[in-house]
This record gives structure tokens, sequence and C-alpha cells, in this order.
């Protein structure tokens, strides 16, 4: 097969006189081989050989002597004269198809990135995410946190596990920033405590340092280029010494390469996990703990089924039966986490959905779709135009295979023309394309190659689907029918080209449905009432201990100010993490399981900043002393869970049985306390005085800069040597929503592509039909035709076409969109003004696109027209 | 060299048809070449040589016997050209000239 394959290749391409005694020298080489190496072996040689034959000397000459090169040329001048003959007609083919590229690569380059992710580890098949699911009544959380004890005990125990890394993010496990500092030069950053196996499990680079080592003494830091260049500038940071919250002493043991291949862990700052102080609740021996994320190297060809039920004895064996009833381990392939991880709780690194890549494929598809079906469309309108061309050419004799070479030559020229403006664009455009996208793009040199190959190909494949219908169409003509002028061969009605054009106005109106649904959907996410006032706060993050012991004197401090309103605080942002407890009623006939229910750590002062409404009970308010026992306010959801009409005065303990046992002082109104995706969970507040991660500070009318001034002022005061950094609360809450809203963008972009590319090939066609019709529209008007009477006819084969079109693209909207509507717990329901909006969009588009036409013919002088009959 | 331009690839290869003599054909200077330089050579390199080289005019060629081996098609042998002959004895004299004219300590082994 191969060796057929390479001797036909070198028939075709060997210039002729040698072919015969080089071909016989190769059959004698090729001889011998036989019995020496295997049949496959033997032919790919050859083929090697052959392939290294074909240089200059050896082959035919391309150009010279040679009739089939000549009329290549020649097809090319005439497909160029064709090109620059009908200026505006190849202008809108070319821009239109240079459109559909741009549009198509760029989507490419974007869904390869996303793709790209953590596929570049040397043990990527074998590697997992130990990952933790944990049943709650009817409920199962999913966490892709585990356990501590967990790598370490089936390394030992798991003949399967081969080798584990934990990484856990700082102190509090969350993310929380650290206080690293160099001299007088401090920073907060996130740092991530690792095992020393990190560099045996992940493939990350290291610019400096041993990666066998560097992790393995308690106090080793590794730090990115980025972080060693902001303490250390240029000097050597390998050995320096930075204090991590101005307790610990840290040296520099390793410092990581700038990353050239996507990862979804993009670690900053990795401290030995030896030197990690577990806090005084847990140990690193812990079988309840769950914020260390685990990844596993399992044995090649290991039984993944069979190792989950290993795992399920593992916990039994380790934890209590109650415990172990509620837990259990899932696998997540190291390749699928940064597409198809989900979590209950906190989560490590960068994800993404595959959802994104998925509707931008189809998007890109439908866009080079459209852009080809404008190039078939317009070639087979005009393609009475060149049947007198082709008459001729038939009657001198060409063959009806030359002519359809010639259309396809014509075809390719125009396709490979707008690959090339396609391409520079994107060339040009490259440095900007990260921002646009929103990522940066890191594509593996593979897959530039791959991709490269892959355009090619593509150009070629479309070039001759485009090319090879109007082409054969032509090509079939009587030449004398042709020439006597007869153009109806054709047909102007013809009926692919109304099915395609109805395709595009049906792409079209679903697009634009989408779009308005997607942005209506944004929009409302923005002005939903959260259940707080985010207007006129301040957000401001204290990040350590020592920050949040000045808390009370820095609340004083702003609250002097008349504008300020009120100063609360509490554990969290409001971004929406959370931790969960089990809630257990105490009072008789309960249900002694319990439930899983939010926990919000909160400070005097929160509930007030934030104007949450309370409904039944009191606030939290210094008046009451804070005695042994907790005060709790829970809300509506938490509410109806636990099942009292008057919860006020009764009383729950958080965190199983000898937990926090505490009395319900208060129901406040449900808030937004996570994204809106989710419903509101029920959740439990409680009093803490160290809960001061975040202070909010309310003001009444007062203008930002005034504002931002005043407090600063205040920062300066209680905390002079930690940098001043605030938020204003409803640009924090628009930043959660910021890659739907840049997602959004992206649609918003292409389908307006989309819109536009269909209208340019709109409007080439509607320019050629009416040139075809202008006699009829000259010899009615002579008739006595009004003038509305001929707009109706030029538009009303246009109209009935978007009609149908919307019949058909509206049922498939309004699925699509329902589709991604459900994600959200909190969404708008289908609007029918959308879907009006949307036709009367393409209706007037469309309008627009062919009204100038249009009226230059209802407006044309029937005289001049019908002058020459 | 500008008199005689001669690669040096196509300089192995003319010798070889050299010491071939009457055997020269395209399998046995490829296996020759192989053999007594130890390196691969491959039929594209080797014909597009000498086929440039008969163009040059330093080699010609005949048509000789078709074999079983060969799929029934003949083999071309080489035979250098007086003027081919010129050419390699130019190339050698200007080596030698270079040789002679390096002087002698740029030779010797260093010490250091």
């Amino acid at each position: 097969m191969i060796k057929r394959f390479a001797d036909w290749l070198l028939k075709k391409l060997c210039h002729p006189d040698y072919y015969t005694d080089i071909r016989g020298d190769l059959e004698e080489i090729n001889n011998r081989l036989v019995n020496r190496h295997t049949k496959l072996a033997v032919e790919v040689l050859y083929l090697k050989e052959v392939l290294a034959l074909l240089r200059p000397p050896l082959t035919k000459p391309l150009l010279k002597n040679h009739n089939n090169s000549f009329m290549l040329l020649n097809h090319l001048k005439l497909a160029l004269r064709q090109l620059t003959a009908h200026k505006s007609y190849s202008l809108i083919n070319i821009l239109g198809l240079s459109l559909g590229f741009t549009c198509s690569i760029v989507i490419a380059l974007f869904v390869i990135n996303e793709l790209s992710f953590d596929q570049h580890h040397l043990k990527q098949r074998n590697t997992y995410r130990l990952e933790l699911n944990i049943k709650s009544g009817s409920a199962v959380n999913h966490y892709v946190s585990s356990v501590p004890a967990a790598g370490p005990a089936m390394v030992s125990e798991l003949p399967e596990v081969a080798n584990f890394v934990r990484l856990r993010r700082g102190n509090s496990g969350g993310g929380d920033l650290q206080f690293l500092a160099y001299g007088d030069k401090g920073f907060f950053h996130e740092i991530t405590y690792a095992d020393s196996t990190f560099f045996e499990v992940f493939d990350f680079e290291l610019k400096s340092g041993n990666p066998r080592r560097s992790l393995t003494y308690p106090n080793s830091v590794v730090i990115s280029e980025d972080v060693a260049v902001k303490f250390f500038g240029d000097a050597d940071p390998m050995g320096k010494q930075l204090e991590l919250d101005n307790e610990h002493i840290l040296e520099v043991t390793g410092v990581l390469a700038k990353p050239d291949k996507n990862s979804h862990l993009n670690p900053n700052i990795l401290v030995a996990m030896s030197g990690f102080e577990p806090p005084t609740y847990a140990d690193l021996n812990s079988w309840g703990w769950f914020t260390f994320y685990t990844y596993l190297v399992l044995e090649k060809g290991a039984d993944v089924a069979l190792l989950n039920e290993k795992m399920q004895n593992l916990i039994a064996k380790n934890t209590s039966a109650e415990a172990s009833e509620r837990m259990s381990f899932t696998l997540m392939p190291l390749e699928d986490i940064y597409l198809h991880s989900y979590s209950d709780g906190v989560g490590i690194g960068a994800v993404s959905s595959i959802i994104y890549s998925q509707i931008l494929t189809v998007v890109g598809v439908i866009v080079l779709f459209i852009s080809c079906f404008n190039y078939v469309n317009l070639f087979t309108a005009r393609s009475s135009k060149r049947f007198k061309e082709i008459g001729i050419r038939k009657i001198l004799g060409s063959s009806k295979r030359e002519i359809l070479f010639q259309l396809l030559v014509e075809a390719m020229l125009t396709i490979t023309l707008s690959a090339f403006i396609a391409v520079g664009v994107i060339a040009l455009g490259y440095q900007s394309l990260d921002q646009f996208m929103g990522t940066t793009l890191l594509i593996p040199t593979d897959k530039w190659t791959s991709l490269i190959l892959v355009s090619l190909l593509l150009v070629g494949l479309i070039g001759l689907a485009s090319g090879i219908y109007p082409a054969l169409l032509l090509s079939k003509f009587q030449p004398l029918k042709a020439l006597k002028g007869s153009g109806k061969q054709a047909g102007s009605k013809s009926l692919l080209r109304m099915l395609l054009l109805t395709f595009q106005f049906g792409v079209a109106i679903i697009l634009l449905v989408a779009t308005f649904t997607v942005q209506e959907q944004l929009n409302y996410l923005r002005a939903k009432d959260l259940g707080f006032n985010k207007d006129q706060v301040l957000i401001m993050p204290l990040r350590n201990d020592l920050m949040r012991a000045q808390y009370n004197s820095l609340k004083n401090e702003i609250e002097s100010n008349s504008v300020i309103h009120k100063v609360g605080a509490a554990r969290l942002g409001l971004e929406g993490l959370h931790g969960s407890y089990r809630v257990i009623s105490q009072e008789p006939d309960a249900d002694p399981t319990g439930t899983q229910m939010a926990i919000y750590p909160v400070n005097y002062d929160f509930i007030e900043a934030l104007d949450i409404e309370i409904t039944a009970g009191r606030s939290y308010d210094r008046s009451y002393n804070l005695d042994t026992t907790y005060q709790f306010i829970i809300n509506q959801s938490a509410k109806s869970i636990l099942g009292w009409d008057d919860p006020v005065g009764k009383k729950i303990m958080l965190n199983g049985q000898g937990g926090m046992y505490g009395e319900i002082v208060g129901v406040a109104e449900n808030f937004h306390f996570k994204t809106l995706t989710n419903e509101i969970e029920p959740m439990v507040m409680f009093l803490r005085e160290n809960a001061s991660n975040y202070v909010y500070v309310k003001a009444s009318n007062s203008n930002p800069g005034e504002l931002i001034g005043i407090i600063e002022n205040a920062w300066q005061t209680v905390l002079p040597s930690y940098p001043f950094e605030y938020q204003f609360l409803d640009d924090r809450i628009n930043n959660i929503y910021e890659k739907d809203s840049k997602f959004g963008a992206l649609i918003n972009l292409f389908s307006a592509i989309a819109v536009f590319i269909t209208c340019i090939g709109l409007f080439g066609l509607v320019t050629y039909m009416i040139s075809q019709k202008l006699k009829e529209v000259a010899v009615r008007k002579v008739l006595g035709a009004s003038i509305g009477s001929i707009f109706l006819l030029l538009t009303k084969a246009l109209m009935a076409l978007i009609l149908i079109a919307a019949l058909v693209g509206m049922p498939i909207a309004y699925f699509g969109t329902r589709e991604w509507l459900n994600s959200y717990a909190y969404r708008i329901s289908p609007d029918v003004m959308i879907y009006l909006i949307a036709l009367i969009s393409i209706f007037v588009l469309s309008l627009l696109t062919v009204s100038k036409e249009i009226i230059k013919a209802t407006l044309c002088n029937p005289a001049i027209i019908l002058r020459n009959e | 060299m500008k008199k005689y331009q001669l690669g040096e690839f196509e300089e192995v290869v003319l010798l070889t048809v050299g010491v071939l003599y009457d055997e020269a054909y395209g399998v046995a200077i490829k296996e020759e070449i192989e053999t007594r330089l130890q390196r691969k050579v491959s039929v594209g390199a080797l014909q597009s040589a000498l086929r440039r080289m008969e163009q040059k005019g330093y080699l010609e060629s005949r048509e000789g016997e078709a074999t079983e081996q060969r799929g029934g098609r003949p083999k071309r042998y080489f035979n250098i050209t007086a003027y081919g002959k010129k050419a390699l004895e130019y190339s050698k004299d200007v080596r030698l000239e270079l040789w002679n004219a390096i002087p002698k300590v740029a030779l010797e082994p260093k010490m250091s």
C-alpha cells in the first residue's frame, strides 16, 4: 500500500528521463531489504527514499514546457482578472470569508488553549486528585479538598498508589493572604504549603534550585520569577531569607521558571509542608479535617474501580462508623480538573468550564459556514454572467473537466487570499488577543504545527466544498443555449440558494436571541436585590492577626467621622466562600442527625452595615452580655428547614454533638452570601469578636473620593505599617460575574460578526438580483405600477425567507437559551420581547442592507433602461 | 575553485565512480560510499549529484543490462569523463597546495 503510493508519487513527479533507472535502483535496494526487515519497515524506508528523491534536479520541471502548468498559470491569471474586474463583488466575498476565518481561528486558539491545561505533566495519565464526598441528609456535597492523612496512608497501604503530594492554601486553608517581608519590602501574598514530592508529581520547571530537595526542609520556600523580582530585583534570590507573618523565617531554595504551558495550578509561593504548623484543633494525621488538596500518582495500569473500594475500606478503618458512612472519595483525573471539576467548597487553582469551549466551537463553525455560504450564493447568483464566457470556451474545445478546474482555481484563489488576510490580521493582533479573551494564551508548540496543518487542510476543503457546486453547475451548461443568452438555466430562484439564505437568517436570529438573553440575564444578575445593601459600602481586608487586633481602634477612628454611617466586620467577604457545620436541634423530639448548614461568623454591626433585615428577634447588640453560650441568627431558609414557627429562643448545637451550643436570638431575611447560580442555602450566623477579616464601612451620602480619603486617614493612624487595601462592595460583587460578562461580550461580538457577514452576503446577492430584474421593473413602471408595488415585488421573497427562518430558528433558540438559563438558580424567564426584537432587528437590518439598491431600482428612469431594447 | 565547481559530496561520488571503474551504477556507488565512508547516502542525494555532474560534463552514462532483481529495469552505468578527471585533479592540487602552505608548527600537538 505505502509502496504503491510511493511508486505512484515517483512516477508522477520524477523526471521521465531518469525514471526507469532510478526506479530500478530502488527496486534493487528494496529487494535486498525485504528479507532483513518487516514488511511495514521496508515500505516506510522505501517511501522515505522516494521522498528524499523529490528534489529539483530529479523532478519534472514545474513550469517549463508543460501544458498543464501553462493552463494553471492561465487559470490563475483569469481568476485574478475576475477578481479585479468585479471589485465590489470580490470585496464582499473576501471580506466575508476573511472575517469568518479570523473568527474561527481566534475561537480555535481559545479552545485549544482551554483544552491544553495540565496535558504536559509526565505522569499526567496516572495522576488524580483525591476528592471528597460528604453525605448530609439526602444531599451529597462534593469537595475537591480532602483529609491530610489520606495521601500518606494510601501510599503505604495501597500498592496501586505510587506517590502523593498535598497542597494547602495558606494558614487558613481558604487562601487568605499572608504577609511576606524582605527587609523593608513587604507584600500580602497567597502562599501554598506543599509536600517535598511536589516536583515529582507535577512537571513545573525550576529556573534555579534542585527540584528533588527544594521543598524538603522546614522553612524552605520556592517562589515564582515574578515574586523574586518583586522582592529582590535583579539579585540572585537563592538562599535569601523572607519573613512570613513577622514570625517565621523562610529560606528561598528554588525559583520557578515562568510557565510556558497551562496548568490549573499556578503556584507563586510554595512553602515546605514539613514547616506547616497545624492549628491546635487538628494535626496532619487527621481524617476529619478537609482542607488539603491531595494529588495521587497511581501505578501504571492500576484498576481505579478496585482502588475506589480499597479507599472506602481505608476510610472505614480510620474513622468512626458514622463518619465512614457519610464519607467517600472520588478520583479526578488531573487532565480533567480544569474543565470538569466542581466543588461545593473552596477550590484550588484556576477552573473553567467545558461549556464555554463547546458554545464557542459551535459559534465558530457556524460563522465559518455562513461565510462559505455567502461565497456559494454569490457565485451561483452571478453564474448567468459567465454563460457567454463558458459557452465560448466550450465551443473552442474546453472539456467539462477543464472548466471545472478553472472555476475551482477561482474559488481557491479567493479563499486562499482570505485565509492569508485572516492569518495576517491575527498575527498583527496576537499580542492583544490575551486581553480580548480574558486569558493568557499559552499554546504548546506541537499544537501550532497541527493547528497550521489543520487550517491548511480546512482551507483546501472549504475551497473545494464551496467551489464544487457552482463549478459543477456552470460546467454543465449546453454551450449553444448559453450563447443564445437565455440565462434561465440556473434559474434565478435556485432552491439551494434559498435554502442557504434561510439557514443564514435562521442562524442570525438564533444568535441574536442568544445575545439578548445573555445580556438580559447578566443585567438581571447585576440588578438583583441581594438582600443586603451594597451601595456606599467599602470593604477592607484585615489580613493577619496583628491587623485584626487593631480592628476596634480602626472602627472607632473611622466612625468618628460624620459621613460614616456604620462600621461592621465579618470573617468572610461575601464572594461566595463559607464553611459549613452540621446543625442539630437541642429541643425535645428533634432529629438527632441534623442538617449541614453554612456558617457565617460575624462581628457587631455587620448586619447593620449591610442593612440586612431582621424579621424576628433581634440583631447582635453590645448591651447583651456575651456569656459561654453562643447567640445565633439564622436565615429564612434555615428557619424553614428547622421547622419552627417561632425559632427565637430555641436551642441548637453547631458542629455535631459536643460542638457549639447556643440560642437562636433572631431570624434574618435571606441574603445572597453565595453567587446567584446557587439557591440561598440555610445559614447560621454567630458572633465572634475576632471575626474581623473583612471590615465593612457603610457611608451615608458622600462622594467616593472623599470617603476613601477619610478612611485612608483613619487607616494611616491605626495601621501605618500595612498597605491600605479597599474595594467598593458593588465592584466586588460584579467581579464574581466577570467571567460571565467576558463570555457575554465574546458571544455579542461573534453574533455581531455573524449577522454582519450575513448582511454583506445579502447585499451582494440582492444587488445582483435587482440588476437582473431591472428590465422587469422598467416595463412595470411604463405600464403604470406604483412605487409601493414595485418595492413589494422586490422585497417579498426576502420577507418570506426571513419568516421561514424565524419559524425554524426561534424554537431552537428557545430550547438552547433555556438550557443555559437553567444553570442559574435566579434567572429571567424567556421573554417574548426578546424574540420580537430579534425578528424586527433582522427585518430592519436586511431591509437597510438592500434598501439602497431597491430604491435605486424603484426610482429608475425606465427610458434609460429600456433604451437598448 | 571557480574553474571547476565540485562540492564535497560530489567529489566523493566522483571518486567512487572512479574506484568502481566499470561497475559504477546507482546501488553499487551507494553501497561503496556507505561501506568506505561509514555514512548514510539516500538515493535522492546520490542521484541528484550524479545527474548534476552529468550535466556539468564530469560524468557520462550508458545503459546496462536489466536483471530480475531490478524488476526488469536496466542499470545505468557511469564513467568519469576526461573533463571530470581534470576537475578531480584540480581539486586535489588545490588541497595539496593548501596543505603545503600550512606552517609546520600549526600542526604540532599543543602541550598545554
